[in-house]
């Protein structure tokens, strides 16, 4: 009775309770002393939660707004105008340059990805530097840079570089949780870390309450994508990385300038995608 | 709409418009939601950088407003997520200081912020959507991604639980 009881005061809160709704309130009402204590509360919270106006914001925030709206457009703008300019240029151009321009750009397309290939799979030499570049998470429109799979297909992680962090995305499939430590000789700054549903797992850096943690370690992590940032306190240092489960190693690897340990290798998953708006 | 077809079409003015007329509720559900002066001013800006850049993805026969919200909960909840995580174990219990005493000396509006603060992430979004934006169950739906009836149940259990918080005399304080 009391849930009924409840849900009627809060739809006579909304004003959606009929005819037939009030007649019911009035006779629960009537019959329990007790159900006047909860009508009381609820009338008491519903008043409290009207009391709250919508607050104004601070002045600054347009002016934060309209900056962060700024850099959003101006990366963009000289590279739509190298584009335009680069295709006026061409449809400009005789046809046999017009063709040639385009043969070799397939040549150069096709070459450019068969190295980048071999550099994935078989993996050599990759400064961490190059992960640092101006490149963005994919949610923010970037192109991956780098993609490893996780040991027996149980997900992948991408690395990104938006200057001077790096970018982590962990996607895990549906199993086991697995955690993620991450290793840095001389500290790492957590800039941000934003787990998949309802995270319940920890977070466990060494020295807690010092600026630059040399080791961040998160545990529970579950199915669906992880995105973490985290800024190594020497540029270009190396960072340690490692994805287990229970006993189980899925993924280790180094960033760094020295050699990078070849990833897992298996067939491509499907994965999900990024969540969107 | 027309406003979002100002802007795809070059008209930067239009995204102006847009900023003023939801840069308020926006800060808001920000502010309702992170229980951070500071982070609602961070997500407020980047729902409105996202919401510019991803413009161009936005379905025309939705309603702007509950794409926009939905950015704008993203964000304060991701930011939520990783404060929960940065700042474990001690600010786990206590929102950052300061944002109430900012806001108003009001006792009561103290209480309900915190015990706001006190419920789980999907409970405290639709607190916030329902009781300080006044948005219909479907509309809620549409800005959170989920059907008007569970809308509806989640409602009701978040407000019994804000019940049991304000009720038992502490406002959610531990």
């Amino acid at each position: 009775m009391s849930s009924e009881l409840e849900r009627l005061l809060w739809q006579e809160v909304d004003g959606e309770l009929g005819d037939e709704g009030h007649r019911r309130l009035g006779a629960l009402l009537a019959a329990d002393g007790k159900a006047r204590q909860t009508a009381d509360s609820v009338r008491r919270v519903a008043n409290e939660l009207r009391s709250l106006s919508l607050e104004e914001p601070p002045q600054e925030l347009r002016a934060h707004i309209d900056r962060a709206l700024r850099e959003a457009r101006e990366p963009r703008q000289p590279r739509r105008r190298a584009v335009l300019g680069f295709l006026q240029n061409l449809f400009e151009a005789p046809l046999v340059r017009r063709l040639a321009f385009v043969a070799g750009g397939v040549v150069m397309g096709a070459l450019g990805y068969h190295l980048l290939q071999e550099e994935r799979i078989g993996g050599g030499d990759l400064d961490v530097r190059e992960l640092y570049g101006a490149m963005l998470p994919s949610d923010q429109g970037s192109a991956e840079l780098l993609t490893l799979d996780l040991a027996g297909g149980a997900g992948r992680l991408q690395a990104h570089g938006a200057a001077p962090s790096l970018v982590l995305e962990l996607w895990l499939e549906p199993g086991q949780p697995a955690e993620l430590l991450l290793e840095a000789p001389s500290g790492l700054r957590l800039e941000r870390f934003s787990p998949a549903g309802d995270w319940a797992g920890q977070l466990v850096v060494e020295g807690f309450g010092s600026p630059t943690p040399r080791t961040l370690k998160i545990t529970g992590l579950d199915a669906g994508r992880h995105l973490l940032v985290a800024q190594p306190t020497r540029a270009g240092e190396p960072v340690e990385l490692e994805v287990t489960s229970g006993e189980a190693v899925l993924l280790r690897h180094r960033l760094g300038p020295g050699r990078l340990e070849p990833a897992s290798r298996g067939a491509p998953t499907n994965f999900p995608t990024p969540s969107g708006y | 709409v027309n406003l979002v077809e100002a802007v795809l079409d070059g008209n930067r003015e239009a995204f102006a418009a847009i900023v003023d007329e939801y840069e308020k509720p926006l800060f808001n559900v920000a502010y309702r939601i992170t229980g951070s002066w500071d982070d609602a001013l961070e997500a407020t800006q980047s729902t409105f950088v996202k919401a510019y850049e991803n413009l161009h993805r936005f379905d025309r026969r939705r309603r702007f407003f509950s794409w926009i919200y939905r950015i704008a909960i993203n964000e304060a909840l991701d930011l939520v997520r990783s404060r929960r995580a940065v700042e474990l174990p001690d600010d786990l219990t206590e929102p950052a200081p300061g944002p109430e005493d900012r806001l108003s000396a009001d006792e009561t509006c103290r209480r309900v912020q915190r015990a706001i603060l006190q419920l789980g992430e999907h409970h405290r979004v639709v607190i916030v959507l329902r009781h300080f934006l006044g948005m219909s169950y479907e509309e809620m739906g549409e800005a959170v991604g989920i059907p008007a009836k569970t809308v509806k149940s989640r409602l009701f259990t978040a407000r019994q639980r804000l019940r049991e918080l304000l009720d038992d005399g502490t406002g959610g304080e531990t």
